[in-house]
């Protein structure tokens, strides 16, 4: 503690040790005033914020300088939802004493809290305007307001006061006896809470005592009141209904279902359910028309496809046949092979050759070869068959000579060949095949040595007869 | 009972944050120290 006038240290007594001024009434002022502050922080601790703001605001009065009370004094405005006055105190408090003081970071944790802060403004706004509603008489208008406030911040206990006084100007006791009680929860003593609570209490009994004194709310469908230990909350009614009543409503009720049922709700079904059925079928039918099509064309391909078949197996067997083209390209190559191998043995060639007719069909590669080979073949073959032929003829083996000289004449025919096989057909007893041979050297080589040897026997062999 | 009127007169509006500096200005920061100060230089008049 420190003198007034000097602002010395002060001892136990009631002098200041260096000015000498009377410090007995002044330290009195500052115990009441802690003291005071005392008080105000008991009642703080259990929630008692009005309590407190009065203890408060008296340590000040008696010492405007206790730090300690003006702090916990924005403490609880700020508490209660009041930031200005809490700010307003803290500002006087940081003025008083700038260093050490808790006040500091009160302010700056406000100040940190922007969001907060503007919430809590806003909230302010709203209040004012909820209060100025309720000043024109727009009591519902102020009960809205007010609800949002509340919502919004829990803590203005001023908000829940003004709409717990709404409540009752509406007789909305429950709501305003709710209202109040979650206000004493966050301020205990407030006594302008604690007066409106027992009048609504009050309220409440009177509507509970023997159902007399009920009294109906306006704008309200239930009445609510207090039955012993129970709240009872029930809906306005002139009469009560009886059980038979009830089921009466039950059952017509359920008629009603049934028949709504029945004539709305069936028929629109059944009427959805048959348009689906006929979707249906007409997507299966669709189906079924665009399946029976590809199946048309697909045995229609299957057709063209079996009849291609057989007529390619029909090929292949012509190709493959004694007189088809692929034997024929086989029996020239066959030929071909053995006339290379022993171009002597021609005859064997000229057997295989003598089986293939292209009759115009083949390739030209293949035509060609046959040509070729055919000229080759045949005339190495034709020629050896009448040399063979004449040396039989002339050992006498007829028969042999006949042999080899009809496949002589069948490979390659000339006048010899023919001169030689008809003069063997005679010497062998076959007269007639033998001078017909000799007419067709005559006729078909005039010019060669054998017609006219063939003449010379003619004649001779008339002359004989005669 | 609660007389409605009377109840709402004693609700004033809050003071919002724009007027912390008014709250601040017009605080009485006067004590019974001030007093006694003030009845002590009376008195040695």
């Amino acid at each position: 503690m420190r003198c007034y006038r000097c602002g010395a240290t002060l001892s136990g007594d009631d002098y200041c040790p260096s000015c000498g001024a009377d410090v007995k009434t002044y330290r009195r002022i500052i115990g009441l005033s802690n003291s005071f502050y005392n008080e105000g922080l008991k009642r703080a601790r259990i929630r008692d914020l009005s309590g407190a703001i009065e203890s408060l605001n008296m340590a000040l009065k008696c010492n405007k300088n206790n730090i300690d009370a003006r702090n916990l004094l924005g403490l609880v405005h700020y508490e209660m939802g009041d930031i200005v006055n809490a700010l307003a105190e803290w500002i006087i408090s940081k003025s008083i004493r700038q260093k050490k003081n808790i006040a500091n970071d009160y302010i700056v944790d406000v100040q940190n809290n922007p969001v907060k802060l503007q919430s809590i403004d806003q909230s302010i706004k709203k209040y004012n305007q909820a209060l100025m509603y309720v000043q024109q008489d727009s009591v519902d208008l102020a009960i809205i307001q007010l609800r949002n406030i509340v919502k919004a911040n829990p803590g203005l206990i001023p908000a829940r006061e003004l709409l717990a006084l709404c409540y009752i100007k509406t007789e909305k006791w429950d709501l305003a006896k709710r209202t109040l009680e979650k206000c004493l929860l966050r301020d205990v003593n407030n006594t302008t809470i604690l007066y409106y609570l027992k009048e609504v209490n009050s309220m409440i009994a009177e509507m509970a005592d023997g159902g007399g004194d009920r009294r109906p709310l306006r704008q309200e469908e239930a009445i609510s009141y207090v039955s012993g230990n129970e709240y009872i909350i029930q809906p306005v009614l002139d009469k009560e209904r009886s059980g038979t009543s009830t089921v009466i409503n039950i059952i017509i009720g359920l008629v009603v279902g049934a028949a709504l049922m029945w004539f709305l709700i069936l028929p629109a079904r059944i009427q959805s359910a048959k348009e689906d059925v006929n979707n249906q079928l007409k997507q299966v039918s669709e189906q079924l028309t665009s399946k029976s099509a590809d199946l048309d064309e697909l045995e229609k391909e299957l057709s063209d496809i079996k009849k291609s078949n057989s007529e390619l197996n029909g090929e292949l067997d012509s190709f493959n046949s004694d007189s088809g083209l692929m034997t024929g390209y086989n029996a020239i190559m066959e030929a071909a092979s053995v006339y290379i191998d022993d171009s002597d043995n021609a005859k064997s060639a000229a057997d295989i050759l003598s089986t293939v007719s292209l009759n115009g069909e083949g390739s030209e590669q293949y035509s060609r070869l046959y040509e070729v080979m055919n000229i080759k073949v045949m005339d190495k073959a034709a020629q050896d068959l009448l040399q063979k032929g004449k040396e039989l003829y002339e050992e006498g083996s007829y028969g042999s000579a006949i042999e080899n000289l009809e496949s002589a004449k069948r490979y390659k025919e000339n006048a010899e060949t023919l001169y030689y096989l008809a003069m063997s057909y005679i010497k062998s007893g076959n007269e007639s095949d033998g001078r017909t041979m000799l007419n067709d050297v005559i006729n078909d080589y005039p010019d060669s040595s054998f017609a006219d040897d063939a003449k010379e026997y003619i004649r001779s062999s008339e002359e004989e007869e005669e | 009972m609660i007389d409605f009127d009377e109840e709402i007169k004693k609700f004033r509006p809050l003071p919002e944050i724009d007027d912390v500096e008014d709250a601040v200005h017009n605080h009485d920061v006067s004590d019974m120290l001030d007093l006694l100060m003030a009845m002590m230089e009376d008195s040695n008049r």
